[in-house]
């Protein structure tokens, strides 16, 4: 069933009361329920991320989505279509966790077959796919056999599969998984260049510092159900604290800050202290007057980190 | 399906076919078998081995293994044909069938394993479009192989023993066919089990097993068959416990034909083949007895048949086939004859009189009796003989006339309600045939002469008691034969096994949650 957002052509992606029950058969009545009532839309154009602990249903969520799942209950809309129908995945490039690409073929041919199975031109792939390599970080090694690659670099053509039929909405299922850091840095540059160019990307992670740097919205699942979903910003609320990164600290900083705020702290740089907006006022003064120089100050949030453990513990306990 | 699609799964199929390690062996193993064909040549006088290096006659090859050269007209074709039939039929039909079996198995378990399945089956294709590139795939692996192994030997036998069967070149789609149905079971498997081993052993299993059924099946139908025709000409036959009612045993024949109706009929691919082959290959009868369902497929040796042969009635007017010696003059002729075996004896007890068929050991004894007293004739008698195709009695003697000496020979042999009478007369000493090689003696030669036009007789009345059970088969299956022996029901019910098969796996395909 189609959302009002699907007509709208807003949401690129939608799910209403999605359940999944794996193992339910004749000689096995109960199975596993791996979603449970999940409803959620993604917009056109936007960064998601989907959270949750192993197990949380997450990857089954994509799987229904992109038809690996059948005979779920509920309603799921991908580009407007039901993910039954092979061409709600015209428009969609997906990167699994753990893919297997064909051994037998080079990066090159790799990229081309899949680009072709989506029923790219195959003369615009010839054009296309060099720049991609190059975007990828794979246009040294695209000639060699895929048995050859190393995890990251799969994982790199894994990605330029993905992308290579130019897909309206990407999964990318933990995307970082086995890249080195100079590679994570350039997923992410390809994530927030996908953004630009008004593609949907809807990552699977469980590197929270990654969802938190590139993604719009969050959704956070447990136990095959959804239990919050927000911006970054929502996810992550001001703690009251004020964070000071002084020039150079000084052993009597807390008596110097006597009677102001609760809950001072030291840290490497400076110090950490819940304050209200006249009390920032007043903490700033002393130390200006005591003649501290203050590099910076900051609202202190809670991380994307700290938010997901409260949430997930909150919910499992 | 967009064009682009189906060549990116095609490009697929290929490249995974090139890249599969045994599908490189059974090349290097189908050059093996090529390599002779162009390092051997068989010609009329021999074979010749690395271009004429050596040659070996045939005399020579046969005595190797103590056996006589048969006195066929081209014993090369027959060698080639022989060998063919070995390398492609034997060799790579039954051995090749089973390695690429082997070999391609594991495709769909493949491709349904976790990660492979995640990339695959996201793209904007249907399930059963991804299972049957697959199918496809092994259809490619064998194709190229048996082409390959095809071509090859009939360019080899073309180019260096001057042999050129085009009709040969079907037996690649026989290959092909074959696999094809094989392959399905293959892929059911794989598709449930997802173990590439569970479907290797299965289908290797089931391919052994479907050959067996229809051998017996094949071999049961004969034998009854054969019962029935016995008991009709000897009414004391009893019948075979499968007719007389054993339970267990009317069991079995009721699932030995249920298995055969059902499963793909594989062997029959050959047969098909073969029959095809002799159609493309405008093979024809030297003569043809419609009424007496006779066919002469071939001349005996150092003979040439007078007259223009093709369909005759040899009721009205007897075949005469003439031997030369080399100035024209004849030196033997064989005259073939068909008259009614059927006899009025008269009737006991005042009875009517009954109609009863003359047996060919009956027909000898009259000839042989017919021939006593006469001063001319020395050394008459007779023997039965039992030959490749119909069995016969032979009357032999000597006669002497104004030119001398006569060897003269009388055979009979019957076929429904018919005896043949094939008359040899030849002058002695000058047979202008080639000696027999395991001896000189003038028995031989006569025996060899009847021998020799015994294998050219061919019963078109496909009964069970004039051939073994393959040829009983081979001459019973046909586009218009009744429903179990009809080729198109044989490829109707394989192909229907065959999509079943794919119906199956597609079943379950649409079903795994991946």
């Amino acid at each position: 069933m189609s959302s009002q957002s699907d007509r709208n052509g807003a949401a690129v992606l939608s799910v209403r009361n999605l359940a999944k029950t794996y193992g339910k058969g004749v000689f096995t009545r109960k199975g596993f329920r791996a979603l449970d009532g999940v409803s959620l839309e993604v917009q056109r154009g936007s960064v998601f991320g989907l959270l949750g602990p192993n197990g949380a249903g997450k990857t089954t969520l994509i799987k229904v989505l992109l038809g690996l799942v059948r005979r779920y209950e509920g309603d799921a809309t991908l580009c407007g279509l039901p993910p039954g129908d092979p061409s709600s995945r015209r428009n969609a490039g997906f990167l699994p966790e753990s893919h297997r690409l064909p051994p037998y073929l080079t990066g090159r041919q790799v990229v081309k077959l899949f680009g072709m199975m989506s029923g790219a031109d195959p003369r615009d792939l010839d054009q296309r796919i060099p720049k991609l390599l190059e975007v990828v970080g794979m246009e040294k090694s695209a000639d060699r056999k895929v048995r050859e690659y190393s995890k990251g670099m799969q994982q790199r053509i894994g990605l330029a599969q993905a992308l290579v039929h130019e897909p309206e909405i990407v999964f990318l299922d933990e995307p970082t998984d086995g890249v080195d850091p100079v590679g994570r840095a350039a997923i992410r540059g390809i994530v927030e260049d996908l953004k630009r160019r008004g593609i949907t990307v809807f990552i699977n992670s469980h590197l929270l510092m990654e969802v938190e740097l590139v993604c719009d919205r969050v959704a956070i699942m447990s136990k095959g159900k959804l239990i919050r979903e927000g911006s970054v910003d929502e996810l992550t609320p001001r703690t009251g604290k004020v964070q000071f990164e002084l020039r150079e600290s000084r052993a009597d900083l807390a008596t110097l800050l006597a009677g102001i705020g609760t809950g001072f702290a030291l840290r490497a740089r400076g110090f950490e202290l819940q304050v209200t907006d006249v009390e920032l006022d007043q903490a700033i003064d002393r130390l200006r007057a005591a003649g501290v120089g203050i590099r910076e100050i900051s609202h202190r949030r809670l991380t994307l980190e700290e938010s997901f453990i409260h949430l997930v513990s909150g919910e499992q306990g | 399906m967009k064009r682009v699609v189906a060549r990116a799964l095609l490009q697929d199929a290929f490249s995974q076919v090139m890249d599969n390690k045994v599908f490189r062996l059974l090349v290097l193993a189908s050059i093996t078998l090529i390599a002779p064909a162009f390092l051997i040549g068989f010609r009329e006088d021999g074979i010749h081995i690395l271009f004429g290096w050596k040659l070996i006659t045939y005399q020579e090859l046969f005595a190797t293994v103590g056996a006589r050269v048969p006195h066929v007209k081209d014993l090369n074709v027959e060698v080639i044909q022989g060998l063919q039939t070995a390398i492609v039929q034997g060799l790579a039909g039954g051995l090749g069938i089973m390695f690429c079996i082997a070999a391609t198995a594991f495709f769909v378990p493949r491709m349904l394993e976790k990660g492979a399945a995640d990339t695959l089956f996201t793209k904007p294709l249907s399930r059963v479009v991804l299972l049957l590139s697959r199918y496809i795939a092994g259809l490619i692996f064998v194709g190229v192989l048996s082409f390959l192994l095809v071509l090859g030997i009939h360019l080899g036998l073309l180019l260096v023993s001057g042999y050129s069967d085009p009709a040969f070149l079907w037996c690649t789609l026989t290959l092909v066919y074959v696999y094809a149905l094989v392959q399905t079971v293959s892929l059911a498997v794989g598709v449930f089990t997802r173990s590439s081993v569970a479907a290797i052993l299965t289908t290797v299993i089931f391919f052994a097993f479907n050959g067996c059924v229809h051998s017996f099946w094949i071999g049961k139908e004969w034998n009854t068959e054969r019962n029935s025709v016995e008991r009709e000409n000897d009414a004391d036959e009893p019948p075979s416990p499968v007719e007389t009612g054993v339970p267990v045993l009317k069991l079995l024949g009721a699932t030995l034909d249920a298995l055969h109706y059902t499963l793909p009929k594989t062997s029959d691919a050959d047969v098909l083949t073969k029959k095809l082959r002799t159609v493309l290959a405008g093979h024809s009868n030297v003569l043809t007895d419609e009424a007496g369902k006779l066919a002469i497929d071939r001349d005996p040796e150092g003979f040439v048949l007078e007259g223009p042969g093709g369909n005759v009635d040899l009721l009205q007017t007897p075949a005469t086939w003439i031997s030369r010696v080399p100035d024209g003059s004849e030196s033997a002729r064989m005259t073939l004859s068909r008259r009614s075996r059927l006899v009025e004896r008269p009737g006991t007890a005042g009875s009517p009189p009954r109609i009863s068929h003359q047996s060919t050991g009956q027909a000898a004894s009259e000839c042989l009796k017919s021939l006593v007293g006469r001063p001319e004739i020395v050394n008459a008698g007779k023997e039965h003989q039992q030959s490749m195709r119909v069995s016969h009695d032979v009357v032999r003697w000597s006669e002497t006339d104004s030119g001398g000496t006569l060897e003269r020979e009388r055979a009979f042999f019957a076929v429904d309600d018919w005896i043949y009478e094939l008359d040899v007369r030849a002058r002695a000493g000058a047979d202008a045939r080639p000696e027999p090689s395991s001896g000189s003696g003038m028995s031989d030669r006569r025996a060899d002469r009847i021998d020799q036009f015994m294998r050219g007789v061919r019963v078109t009345k496909d009964e069970a008691a004039y051939s073994d059970p393959g040829a009983w088969y081979a001459a019973r299956l046909g586009w218009t034969s009744p429903v179990k022996f009809n080729a198109f029901f044989s490829i109707g019910s394989s192909l229907a096994f065959a999509a079943l098969m794919l119906g199956i796996a597609t079943w379950r395909l649409s079903r795994i949650d991946f």
